[in-house]
């Protein structure tokens, strides 16, 4: 039996360890290395952790507005900005909580996509008795994940050293498109989600995250301002708010922010939650 | 049910714990053991689609009667021909109608068949490890036709008690840490070790060693490359960098080992968690200097099954060179075949049989490790044994990238879109995505410390690894090793082997 039991004490000892290393240098992940576990990471932070003042749903690219970066302006946003994922998800996964968060806030991208087999995915994945072992267990939470502590230390070094390069925006995001049969029922399917957040008490915006350079030149997708409208919900034009306060924005992939940006981003999105621009529902 | 899930965890408990709880004043307890082992195996089947354990059972009552009369004394030899011919058809053809109806049909009755007969052979499912399971009944029938003693002394002392003799073929053959994915074990290499087992006979020191091991390649190594490999397939992926597609393609390679042989390890260690050893399935494949000994380094039950019940019957090297190369080339054929109902899978055993004929013809001998590293002496002795490791370094980078290209024929089964990817490899651009180089380097590194240290094995270093404080170490890296499976693990997936 000593076979087994000196590994096992050993392993114990290390997890003893890194457990405290982490909790005491606050170094827990906040991205990761590859889009699962990162939304993994995302997804257990909102439902494991207290509920913020407000959480933002959506895609990669308002994935990139971490918690983190809310910290110092007096609002906690959560974030379930999934990658590869729609925006439709980061809302069903809200109500995973019996707690709804105050503010929601939809980013405004693929809001007539569908959900697909990346979204069955993740809630496969949360089905999982090791994530739900996680809201008990620390250590197993994805933040915890050695790979992804490192790679959050690596990317962020990288975010600001590097000047990023300018932004392209998202094909479907150009223009009006031809709506298929499914991207209305999205569409519908999107509004009616969003209304019964409003009857839940949940006060909801879509923002719109910027997705060129200059900023100026970014402006909302013609479906989130049809949901907006038809949802009766304000919208948020972050690109036309940075413009206007001469700011500009860098990606990494010409569509998703790099830290210094996406912190812009974020104390922008901070200072309007804050000001109390949104329009009444 | 998959290895790496809670489900496994729970049912492995509840099998180990009642295993090992039968009293050992209970008369016959080796038999009741067997049996429960035996039950228990044909849950682990069918957890998860039921009627999948009627077809395991056909197949083991089949194998279980053919080799029991061909065990049987005073038997025609036309009438063991007979047997030998049934049991085979039977075999060969639940394979065939299981695995490859679909692709024999549509490669030579396409222009025959209607639609409705098309459709119907989609709808075939693979019955999962029908390839490795069939594999087994094949051995143990060869094994019987041939009238081999050595190693079956166990089981032809039954031959008259039918009862004991079913029992012992359905166990060998069902036993559930190798059932799905091997190692492909011989009737021979297994039916004596059946006996009645106690804790006592529990080698837990091995056994740790090899199910951490084997769970860290799974659940750390590979199901958190499995993510990134995802790429190769992607056909948006092409515009991404010649190096990137490098990476990606070591990173597959780097992806199948720790699947596979983390497969392997586990089967191994459970087998060992019942007082049963298996026989190594995988022995540091990556640091072959050629294509004949990476055969004699990766997956070892297949190779050697293939030599013993394939190669040799068809003359194996006996009957001349050109007889000999085609023999190589034939077997390499249908063991690609074996892995997958589709022609990239052949002629990815094609090119193995390729290149071991042309290894074979050029007089190219394995490398060899026998000079010790820090035994002999002289500047001379010294100099040969820098180039000798410096030659081998080289052999070793070629084969592993010969490989390693050939991998893509698992990842790719359609021919152009091999092709499109390694014209992708071929064009310029040193610039990696930086995310992609990440999970490459810090998940590779392992599978590449694991291979030095099988070289290091081979040169024979004296490395002291029976000391107590080689034990401590030893325990402690596992302990590292555990640590990882608990925090850093991937999302969990099936064994790529599986689909074999």
């Amino acid at each position: 039996m000593k076979g087994l039991l000196f590994p096992l004490g050993f392993a114990v000892l290390f997890l003893a360890i890194w457990g405290l290393l982490i909790s005491t240098t606050h170094n827990e992940a906040s991205l990761a290395e590859n889009n699962y576990q990162a939304n993994l990471l995302r997804i257990a932070t909102y439902l494991y952790d207290p509920l913020p003042d407000a959480v933002l749903v959506g895609t990669s690219i308002g994935g990139r507005l971490l918690p983190v970066y809310f910290e110092s302006t007096g609002v906690s946003v959560g974030n379930l900005g999934l990658d590869g994922a729609v925006p439709m998800t980061g809302l069903e996964i809200l109500s995973r909580r019996d707690d709804v968060p105050g503010r929601v806030l939809v980013e405004g991208t693929l809001l007539d996509a569908p959900p697909r087999a990346n979204d069955q995915e993740l809630f496969k994945g949360m089905e999982n008795p090791t994530f739900k072992l996680a809201r008990f267990i620390p250590l197993l939470r994805p933040s915890y994940r050695p790979s992804s502590v490192l790679y959050t230390e690596i990317k962020m070094w990288n975010d600001n050293r590097t000047p990023g390069r300018a932004g392209q925006p998202l094909s479907q995001s150009d223009a009006v498109r031809a709506r298929s049969a499914e991207a209305q029922l999205a569409i519908d399917a999107m509004v009616a989600k969003i209304q019964s957040l409003k009857e839940r008490g949940t006060k909801v915006s879509i923002i719109h995250i910027p997705q060129r350079q200059p900023v100026e030149h970014s402006h909302p997708d013609p479906v989130a301002l049809e949901i907006a409208q038809r949802a009766g919900v304000g919208l948020i034009d972050l690109a036309a708010e940075l413009a206007a306060a001469g700011e500009s924005v860098r990606y990494s992939d010409g569509l998703h922010l790099i830290a210094p940006s996406a912190r812009l981003v974020a104390h922008e999105l901070a200072n309007e939650i804050q000001s109390e621009h949104l329009p009444d529902q | 049910m998959l290895f790496s899930t809670w489900t496994f965890a729970i049912f492995l408990l509840v099998v180990f714990a009642i295993y090992h709880a039968v009293p050992t004043r209970v008369p016959k307890r080796g038999m009741v053991q067997m049996v429960w082992l035996t039950v228990a195996s044909m849950v682990f089947y069918g957890f998860h689609i039921p009627w999948l354990v009627l077809l395991l059972i056909g197949s083991l009552v089949v194998n279980g009667l053919v080799s029991r009369r061909l065990l049987l004394p005073g038997l025609a030899g036309s009438h063991r021909l007979f047997l030998l011919a049934l049991g085979l058809s039977i075999n060969l053809g639940a394979l065939a109608f299981f695995k490859y109806a679909n692709l024999l049909a549509e490669t030579f009755l396409s222009s025959f068949m209607s639609d409705g007969l098309s459709h119907m052979l989609h709808q075939i499912p693979l019955p999962v490890g029908i390839s490795f399971y069939t594999f087994q009944g094949l051995s143990l029938v060869v094994d019987a036709y041939q009238g081999r003693r050595e190693g079956m002394e166990s089981l032809i002392a039954e031959k008259d008690a039918p009862r004991r003799f079913h029992a012992k073929v359905w166990f060998y053959i069902a036993f559930f840490p190798q059932l799905v994915a091997g190692p492909i074990i011989k009737a021979h290499d297994f039916v004596n070790q059946i006996s009645s087992k106690t804790l006592a006979d529990v080698d837990w020191r091995d056994a740790t060693r090899k199910l951490i091991l084997g769970f860290f390649l799974k659940m750390v190594i590979a199901d958190n490359l499995k993510d990134l490999t995802l790429n190769i397939e992607l056909a948006q992926a092409r515009s991404l960098s010649g190096l990137t597609h490098w990476i990606l393609l070591y990173a597959f390679s780097f992806q199948i080992f720790a699947d596979f042989a983390g497969y392997s390890l586990i089967a191994m260690g459970l087998g060992r968690l019942f007082g049963y050893q298996f026989p190594v399935n995988f022995n540091y494949p990556y640091i072959s200097a050629s294509i004949t000994e990476f055969w004699r380094r990766w997956h070892i039950s297949l190779s050697t099954w293939l030599r013993d019940y394939l190669y040799f019957p068809l003359g194996g090297n006996r009957k001349g060179a050109v007889r000999t190369y085609i023999n190589l080339f034939i077997v390499m054929s249908l063991g690609g075949l074996w892995h997958g109902a589709a022609w990239s899978y052949a002629i990815w055993g094609m090119a193995h049989g390729i290149f071991l004929a042309m290894e074979k013809a050029s007089g190219l001998r394995p490398a060899t490790y026998a000079t010790p590293i820090n035994e002999g002496g002289g500047r001379t002795h010294m100099l040969a044994l820098s180039w000798g490791l410096f030659s081998k370094a080289v052999r070793i980078f070629i084969v592993f990238n010969i490989v390693s290209l050939l991998w893509l024929l698992f990842k790719l089964p359609h021919f152009p879109d091999v092709l499109d990817y390694l014209q992708a490899m071929g064009k310029g651009g040193l610039r990696a995505s930086p995310q992609f180089a990440f999970v490459f380097m810090f998940f590779s590194v392992p599978v590449v410390i694991y291979h030095i240290w099988g070289l290091l094995l081979g040169v024979r270093m004296r490395l002291p690894v029976t000391s107590a404080r080689y034990e401590v170490l030893e325990s402690a890296v596992l302990g590292l090793l555990l640590f990882f499976i608990v925090t850093n693990s991937g999302s969990s997936g099936a064994f790529i082997y599986f689909q074999f």
